[in-house]
């Protein structure tokens, strides 16, 4: 499948528990250290699944979804976002619209890989209906 | 003496010695005609005597003392003095030298006078100069008219003297004849004539008098007469002035009399004057015009002349007398009384007042601005008409208003029922009234005033009247009226003890909560004496010395508001406000003090303060937790990951069952972590959305959540609900107790049981209840169950169960204020867990 991936998490051992993962698993996957290098990885022409850490020092995930918005980067991508139990979400207010799916933390692998790659038809799906 | 007088004394006079002289004349134009006669008679008298003695020789000789002529013997020889005598009846004498030789003069004795001397004048002509005598001498006791000759001899020497004499008597008879009658004559004409003219004097000096008197009188008049007044002749030389004309062009009589008005004054003034004299000369009667004249103060004054001609007796013209009269004051005052009325136009045309002024015939003669605003009625439709036409614009109809009323009688005002109020102060009327329509505005309320108007004799000239529209006024106070109601309302309806204090320190307003706070008697309050109330009041407080400092420091400065706290005795706080009463100007009217007992808002403040701090701290601790939370998932997040990938890809059963064992105590970390970090959250925010919520409903998602766990113990949940029930409760909470409910049951359920979840209602509580057929409880342990960390059995760790999941149940029970409990026969008999909800 074609479906790229990106982990978007402040923590270095989660970006490459995520890549390896998705190594593992056949999936093309790109890690961002917070907000800007995935502005950056999508202003380079990133397009696919964006797996989201909500709590990030300075950029958080919410700014971050803001800014792809606002920069126009947004379309073609799928957001989901990773969020501990019990996170606040009064960030989230007018924006939530953006967002496709959650997943908790931690979360099991596999149960990670079926919902990424029902994400993946899914995306497809609408870029077939687009 | 007047000039007529003395014409006709002098005309008398004249007369009279033209008479006389005439008379005497004649007189002596007789009498010297007959001395002429007589004079004659005597020269031929003396010729004759010369010639009588020529008959007798040519020359006279004195020889021997004897004279003689040729040989006649003169001395002692009367022939010839006879002769001459009998011929002119005379007497004759001649002289030898001085003394008389022949002679028919006779002395007393009746001898003749021979030897007698020639004295007197005579002896001096003759003999002095040797010339004829001719004279009057009186010649024994007689006049007569004597002619006396020198002889001389053949030498010249006189030796002689020849002599005739003619008495007077008989001329002076005839002369007395004619002169007594002449002279009787005279007289009675003298007589006559002084008679006529004492009678003429006397006549003349009355008319005198009486002219001299008018005329003093006329002279008086005129200078009396204030005003300058002057007289010119025809040709327009002054004449005359009077005092007041010389004082008011500054100049003497004698500066003036004989000029014209073209030597004394201005070329233009002077021509009019010339010319408007020309007219009244022409034209007669009686001129009058308004010019200017110089004054002595050099100005010019506005004058009006009055001028009329005089006549002599014959009718011509003499001249003309005028007067002058000053108008410049008069057309100051009459300027003065323009503008005063100008003034007073204009007074009442800008009165603010809607005003109107009519006359005593009730004509409309001011109608001012305000009044043309107010009914839209302008000057020039009303004034000067009468019959009641003012009251057209106020009533619509010509009828008797305000002003009318005036003179009337007030009883029959009211009765007549024109006005609902009316009062007189005075001959002013007031009024106030409400006018259904005025310039289209409906109910117009209108106050006014009408006053009958009098000159300054007391006449009645008219009357004013004046309006006012006082319905915004009215309306003003009804808001006043109604704005003092709710004033008085807030005051006594007030939670605070008000005190209003005015600028004089008198009690001005208080109000029923002060009187229950401070309890000071309303007697000492309705005496407005401040000092006594504040002392009351000081008395209450726990310092009242204090609060006067502070009164008294609030007092100095008046415009301070101040607000502080005092402790009353008997523990109760209160707020005292203060606050000045100043208008916009800055004019302090006063204080008003405001008392509030806060005690029990203070406790709540102190509580409230205390919540605050609380909640702040949970604030904190929340973010602490929620930090601690993502810190410790963020470790665990790449084990879960990565633990199933190497269980994988390892063969060895050893290694494989190690990497389990570790996968499983990451689990148990993860759900401790969760645990633990819910029963803090719901433990220090004990808040959450409030909603209506289908029991039934929450207990069929919290089944189908945990589908999981009961399948795989093979329990079946039986939700015996009534579907429709309603509980008032976070959804998010409910929904995890029921979880870790199901979950406990589950836990200590033996596969293949039946866990019951039912609700029972009484009165406006739900009672919950989620019964298992499990292991059970010792009843001793029931109360702990709840605890944090409590093991129904304590020989057993038991990873699956971190021990908070009943703790969490009863913080999320707590928050909704309801209780939490559970029952059990015992060990072996299952175990029911009961909890309340609020039904609405």
């Amino acid at each position: 499948m074609g479906t790229k991936v990106m982990i978007v998490d402040d923590n270095e051992f989660i970006r490459e528990s995520v890549d390896i993962l998705f190594k593992f698993e056949g999936i093309q996957a790109v890690a961002a250290d917070g907000g800007e290098e995935c502005l950056r990885h999508l202003e380079n022409g990133f397009r696919g699944i964006i797996l989201m850490d909500v709590m990030m020092p300075g950029m958080d995930g919410w700014d971050t979804i803001r800014e792809i918005v606002k920069r126009g980067v947004y379309d073609g991508n799928i957001i989901v976002m990773l969020t501990a139990k019990g996170e606040p979400d009064c960030k989230m207010e007018g924006i939530q619209e953006y967002v496709t799916d959650y997943v908790t933390k931690p979360f099991d692998p596999m149960k990670l890989i079926e919902r990424v790659n029902s994400l993946a038809l899914f995306r497809k799906g609408m870029k077939l209906a687009q | 003496m007047r000039t007529t007088t003395k014409l006709i004394a002098s005309n008398c006079l004249i007369t009279l010695l033209m008479i006389v002289v005439f008379a005497m004349f004649s007189l002596n134009r007789f009498y010297a005609e007959d001395l002429h006669q007589e004079h004659k008679n005597l020269e031929k008298c003396i010729m004759t005597f010369w010639e009588f003695y020529k008959y007798k020789g040519t020359e006279f000789k004195s020889v021997g003392g004897q004279l003689l002529i040729g040989d006649h013997v003169v001395n002692a020889n009367f022939e010839v003095p006879d002769k001459i005598q009998k011929i002119f009846g005379g007497v004759a004498t001649v002289f030898m030298g001085d003394i008389r030789v022949s002679t028919n003069v006779m002395d007393d004795e009746g001898k003749r006078a021979v030897g007698t001397r020639l004295i007197g004048p005579a002896y001096s002509a003759v003999f002095g100069e040797g010339r004829p005598y001719r004279g009057e001498a009186i010649i024994l006791g007689h006049p007569y008219l004597t002619a006396y000759d020198p002889i001389k001899d053949h030498s010249g020497k006189v030796i002689g003297a020849l002599f005739v004499g003619v008495k007077k008597v008989s001329f002076q008879e005839k002369f007395d004849q004619i002169k007594t009658p002449i002279m009787i004559m005279l007289a009675v004409l003298l007589i006559s004539f002084a008679i006529a003219t004492f009678l003429l004097l006397k006549l003349t000096r009355r008319i005198e008098r009486t002219e001299a008197n008018s005329l003093n009188f006329l002279k008086t008049l005129m200078e009396t007469i204030p005003s300058p007044i002057f007289y010119k002749d025809a040709k327009g030389r002054y004449l005359g002035f009077n005092k007041a004309y010389e004082e008011y062009v500054g100049m003497r009589q004698e500066q003036l009399i004989g000029k014209t008005c073209f030597d004394l004054w201005p070329r233009d003034l002077a021509e009019r004057y010339h010319q408007q004299d020309q007219t009244l000369f022409e034209n007669q009667g009686i001129q009058k015009y308004e010019g200017s004249m110089v004054s002595a103060d050099g100005a010019r004054h506005d004058v009006i002349f009055y001028k009329a001609p005089f006549h002599s007796q014959q009718g011509a013209v003499e001249g003309l007398v005028g007067v002058i009269l000053d108008i410049t004051e008069r057309k100051a005052a009459e300027e003065e009384i323009k503008n005063a009325y100008q003034q007073l136009n204009d007074i009442i045309e800008f009165l603010p007042d809607a005003t109107f002024v009519v006359d005593k015939d009730k004509r409309v003669i001011a109608w001012n601005l305000a009044i043309e605003k107010m009914t839209g009625v302008g000057k020039d439709e009303v004034m000067g008409k009468g019959d009641y036409a003012y009251a057209e614009p106020f009533y619509g109809e010509r009828r008797p208003i305000l002003i009318d009323l005036i003179d009337a009688d007030l009883e029959k005002i009211n009765a007549d029922e024109l006005y609902p109020y009316i009062k007189k102060v005075g001959r002013t009327l007031f009024t106030e009234t409400c006018i259904p329509s005025v310039n289209g505005r409906e109910s117009r309320y209108i106050w006014g005033t009408a006053a009958p108007l009098f000159d300054k004799l007391g006449n009645r000239v008219g009357g004013i009247e004046s309006m006012r529209d006082i319905t915004e006024y009215k309306r003003v106070e009804d808001e006043l009226r109604f704005r003092n109601l709710l004033l008085s309302t807030q005051l006594n309806s007030s939670i605070d003890g008000i005190l209003a204090v005015d600028q004089h320190f008198k009690i001005i307003s208080y109000n029923k909560r002060f009187l229950e706070l401070t309890h000071i008697p309303p007697s000492l309050l309705e005496t407005g004496l401040h000092g006594p109330v504040i002392n009351a009041v000081a008395e209450l407080a726990e310092d009242p010395q204090g609060f006067q400092i502070k009164v008294s420091s609030i007092y100095e400065n008046q415009d301070t508001s101040s607000r502080d706290e005092i402790a009353f005795k008997g523990g109760v706080i209160i707020d005292r406000y203060s606050a000045s009463m100043v208008d916009e100007d800055g004019k302090y009217y006063g204080r008003i003090w405001y008392f509030r007992d806060i005690t029990d808002q203070k406790h709540a403040e102190e509580v409230r303060l205390r919540l605050e701090a609380q909640r702040h701290h949970s604030r904190m601790m929340e973010t602490f937790v929620t930090q601690l939370g993502h810190d410790l998932k963020t470790p665990i997040t790449p084990l879960f990951a990565l633990i199933p990938l190497i269980k994988e890809k390892i063969v060895d059963p050893d290694l494989k069952r190690m990497v389990e064992i570790c996968g499983k105590s990451i689990a148990a970390i993860n759900e401790l972590t969760e645990k633990a970090l819910k029963l803090v959250k719901l433990s220090i925010s004990t808040t959450g959305l409030l909603e209506y919520i289908k029991l039934a409903g929450i207990v069929e998602a919290s089944i189908h959540s945990n589908r999981d766990i009961l399948d795989q113990k093979k329990i079946r949940c039986e939700n015996d609900i009534e579907p429709e029930l309603v509980v008032v409760a976070v959804a998010d909470q409910l929904i995890e107790l029921f979880n870790n409910l199901i979950t406990n049951a589950v836990h200590h359920s033996q596969t293949g049981e039946v866990v019951q979840i039912g609700a029972r209602q009484t009165g406006n509580t739900i009672t919950i209840a989620v019964r298992d057929n499990g292991i059970g409880v010792d009843p001793a342990d029931l109360e702990n169950i709840f605890d944090e960390f409590f093991k129904v059995d304590r020989s057993r760790h038991d990873l699956d169960s971190p021990g908070l999941g009943l703790s969490i149940c009863r913080r999320i029970i707590a928050n909704h204020h309801g209780t939490i409990w559970a029952e059990s026969e015992g060990k072996g008999f299952g175990m029911t867990v009961f909890f309340t909800l609020p039904l609405q």
